[in-house]
């Protein structure tokens, strides 16, 4: 290292350069120099030998030390100077330091030049290399620095603190905001947020200069295209070339806040269906599994004061001790939380049992939540008691509704192979009684009249038993039609004259001629008339029985007067109620099935008419029933529409009603 | 000359009395008691009238009156029904078929023998 030493000697004495190359090749230095005694020829050697350091003598004629260090230190700061003089003096020392020169050698002190000089050129060797390493490292840097300006994720932005104008801005935020790298020079903070917004980014900008605070949060940022999106700016300030700027990494955090305000709006809707939702809704958590919230329905169905209260269970501790299973609820529970848990989601029925003791059933359903690092349990309950009840209802009704329907269809069945028979019989007796099976005598009639009578009694049992049938189930049918009342009175006395004649009753007719032909059931009003007549004649030991018939403003109405034994006070109510024989004494004789005026009133009612009887015991009694004269008979939608030919939106909305108007 | 009367009915007490009620009245009475007879019986005599009781087991009344119909001997034949039970269902069907009158059990005889002159004077 000693080696091409470059030593430059400012001296104008001969004798003191003499000196002073003889010290240094005394201490062994490796060099080359060259003597020099006026500035020109300094500045001369300072350009071309190019001296790795310079030996000056104090003062000399038109040059000095202090001089010659000014020209160094201007142009070449690097380059050493040791200053050899003869002078001693303090104040040449204090000077020489002030300049910067590295040592002051005495001229009759030689012996130090060497070490002096020796060590002058090993600091100027390390100054330069630090300088070269520090220009080194600064490329590097900045290398390393561009590296990481131009391929971060975030946007970077430097602005100039005074102007608040970009110094420059990374790929990442010219992507960001759609401007080129050139443009973004151009452009200062005003310009890249919404103005609404531009104080209040200003006053985040100054905090963070002041250092009060690094990230700025939710900070709206207005694109090239006007678009606006949300960024955390995490800043700090810099310095550039001695300038001071403020830099910014810029966050898009549009999805976040995106998944921030899903999430909002989902805890809010979570939150409003929690409140507002009418089953139990709540959570349980490891590993005690207590209860960790209850929405109101659930402080309602346990009837707990308030959520609070709700919070001190465990579901055990809100059942009975045993399930319907007979297994322990606690030890149940545990289970079906760990299959909720292991599965994901586990439904249930369970017996649970309200704060007041109260036991009810429910549907339970668990699901397993994971919040992050938290598992827990969400829960509803749905209190079934009435769900139960109403299944049980409905199972019952479908059971009673199969029941009836095959009771129906048997007792169909059963009449028909009932009427058959009896049919014959009838026809049987008739053809005798009429002589077409040769001539009968007075005895032989009476029998048969007896024997008919009896298959009429038999048939009309028949017929009850099928129609209180059709009656239960709903299937009763009816034949209206344009009738004569009177005829249909008629009909019926001829046919019951027998029975009455042979009790020795009088039956009458009495009939208003005026009453026009209304609509109604023949047969089924024949059945009624023959109800209540066969009554009359029944309950009637002597006397008479009549039937009138009148008019009134818009009804019918028929009357069948005896004068027989009445009814009591109390049977009254039970009449027309099925079954309802009235006591034993007063009907043990009489037989029948104790459906007639059940069924009776069943067909008043589908003719929209009123049925209903005056007696007194001992005095008689007074059957009436009235049939609208304007009788409509309920037509179903699908006849409607017949009648008016094509179907379209409006007909059946005017079918709809019609039927309405009906009901 | 007498008109013929045809009787298709499984019961034979009940073909007995109505046989002796329509004899009595003038008519010439055959009669046939499963659906079988009844077709042959009909194709033989090509009565005037047939008295069919649509309630014959496995559907067999309703199967003869088709089969009259679809014969070309017999597809004029004025059919009155009998029927043991109120179905509208099965009246529907047999009327679709063509029937001159049904009558449901029990049955009013006066009815019946009127509605038979009708339909025979008809003819």
């Amino acid at each position: 290292m000693d080696k091409g030493m470059r030593i430059l000697l400012v001296e104008d004495s001969a004798v003191d350069a003499e000196l002073i190359a003889r010290e240094l090749a005394k201490g062994g230095l490796a060099y080359t120099s060259k003597l020099v005694k006026s500035k020109d020829e300094f500045l001369k050697a300072l350009g071309e030998f190019a001296p790795d350091i310079i030996l000056c003598d104090y003062k000399m004629p038109g040059f000095s030390a202090p001089e010659a260090r000014e020209i160094v230190k201007k142009s070449y700061p690097e380059t050493p100077l040791i200053v050899v003089s003869g002078k001693i003096g303090e104040d040449v020392a204090v000077d020489t330091i002030k300049l910067g020169a590295v040592d002051y050698i005495l001229k009759d002190r030689l012996g130090r030049l060497v070490p002096a000089v020796r060590r002058a050129i090993a600091e100027a060797r390390i100054a330069c290399d630090i300088k070269q390493l520090e220009r080194e490292l600064l490329l590097a840097k900045e290398e390393e620095f561009r590296a990481i300006f131009d391929n971060a994720v975030d946007g970077i932005l430097i602005a100039d603190i005074e102007s608040k104008k970009f110094y420059m801005g990374n790929n990442a935020i010219c992507r960001m905001l759609g401007y080129s790298p050139q443009e973004i020079k151009d452009l200062g903070v005003m310009d890249i947020h919404p103005e609404k917004d531009i104080p209040y980014v200003i006053s985040q900008f100054e905090r963070q200069l002041k250092g009060g605070i690094h990230l700025a949060e939710d900070i709206p940022v207005k694109r090239k295209d006007g678009s606006v999106f949300y960024a955390d700016v995490n800043a700090a300030t810099i310095t550039i070339a001695g300038k001071a700027y403020l830099i910014g990494f810029f966050r898009d955090i549009t999805n976040r806040k995106q998944a921030e305000d899903l999430l909002r709006t989902s805890e809010e809707k979570y939150r409003s269906l929690f409140l507002s939702s009418r089953d139990a809704i709540m959570t349980l958590e490891p590993p005690t599994w207590e209860f960790t919230s209850g929405n109101p329905a659930t402080v309602k169905m346990f009837k707990v004061k308030n959520e609070a209260e709700f919070l001190i269970y465990e579901p055990w501790k809100l059942s009975p001790e045993y399930q319907p299973d007979g297994r322990a609820s606690e030890e149940k529970a545990k289970e079906m939380i760990e299959t909720a848990m292991r599965k994901g989601s586990n439904f249930f029925e369970w017996t649970h049992k309200r704060a007041n003791g109260e036991e009810f059933l429910a549907n339970v359903l668990l699901s397993r939540v994971e919040q992050g690092e938290k598992v827990f349990l969400h829960a509803t309950v749905r209190d079934i008691t009435e769900h139960k009840r109403l299944e049980k209802k409905l199972k019952l009704a479908d059971e009673l509704k199969a029941a009836t329907e095959m009771k129906l269809r048997f007792t169909s069945m059963v009449s028909h192979e009932l009427r058959s028979p009896l049919g014959v019989i009838k026809e049987g007796i008739n053809l005798v009684l009429e002589g077409l099976a040769g001539n009968i005598n007075d005895e032989q009639k009476d029998l048969l009249d007896t024997a008919k009578r009896n298959t009429d009694r038999l048939g009309r049992l028949i017929n009850n038993v099928l129609d209180f049938q059709k009656m239960e189930s709903g299937k009763m049918t009816f034949d209206f039609g344009e009738n004569d009342i009177n005829e249909t009175v008629l009909e019926v006395s001829k046919a019951m004259s027998l029975l009455a004649k042979e009790k020795g009753l009088d039956l009458a007719v009495d009939a208003d001629d005026n009453i026009p032909r209304i609509r109604f059931d023949k047969d089924r009003i024949i059945g009624v008339l023959t109800n209540l007549v066969s009554n009359a004649i029944k309950y009637t030991e002597k006397g008479n029985i009549t039937i009138s018939t009148k008019q009134e403003d818009n009804m019918v109405h028929v009357i069948v007067r005896d004068t027989g034994m009445g009814i009591k006070a109390e049977d009254m109510e039970k009449l027309f109620q099925v079954f309802e024989q009235l006591d034993s004494t007063r009907d043990k004789k009489k037989g029948g099935t104790g459906l007639g005026l059940a069924i009776s009133n069943e067909i008043i009612l589908a003719h929209k008419g009123k049925i209903w009887a005056e007696s007194q015991a001992g005095k008689g009694s007074v059957f009436h029933f009235t049939i609208p004269k304007k009788f409509k008979e309920k037509k179903k939608i699908g006849e409607i529409l017949i009648g008016e030919g094509k179907i379209t939106e409006e007909d059946l909305k005017k079918a709809l009603k019609k039927q309405e108007k009906q009901e | 000359m007498a008109k013929t009367i045809l009787i298709i009915d499984d019961d034979k007490d009940w073909v007995q009395m109505l046989s002796m009620r329509l004899q009595h009245k003038g008519y010439q009475v055959e009669a046939a008691f499963d659906a079988l007879q009844a077709v042959s019986q009909a194709l033989n005599l090509k009565p005037d009238l047939v008295l069919l009781d649509i309630m014959m087991p496995a559907g067999g009344g309703v199967r003869v009156l088709k089969n009259l119909r679809v014969n070309v001997n017999t597809f004029n034949i004025p059919v009155i029904a009998i029927t043991g039970i109120n179905d509208k269902q099965i009246i529907e069907a047999t009327v679709e078929l063509g029937i001159s009158g049904y009558f449901v059990k029990p049955i009013d005889m006066d009815k019946l023998l009127e509605k038979i002159e009708e339909v025979l004077i008809k003819k």
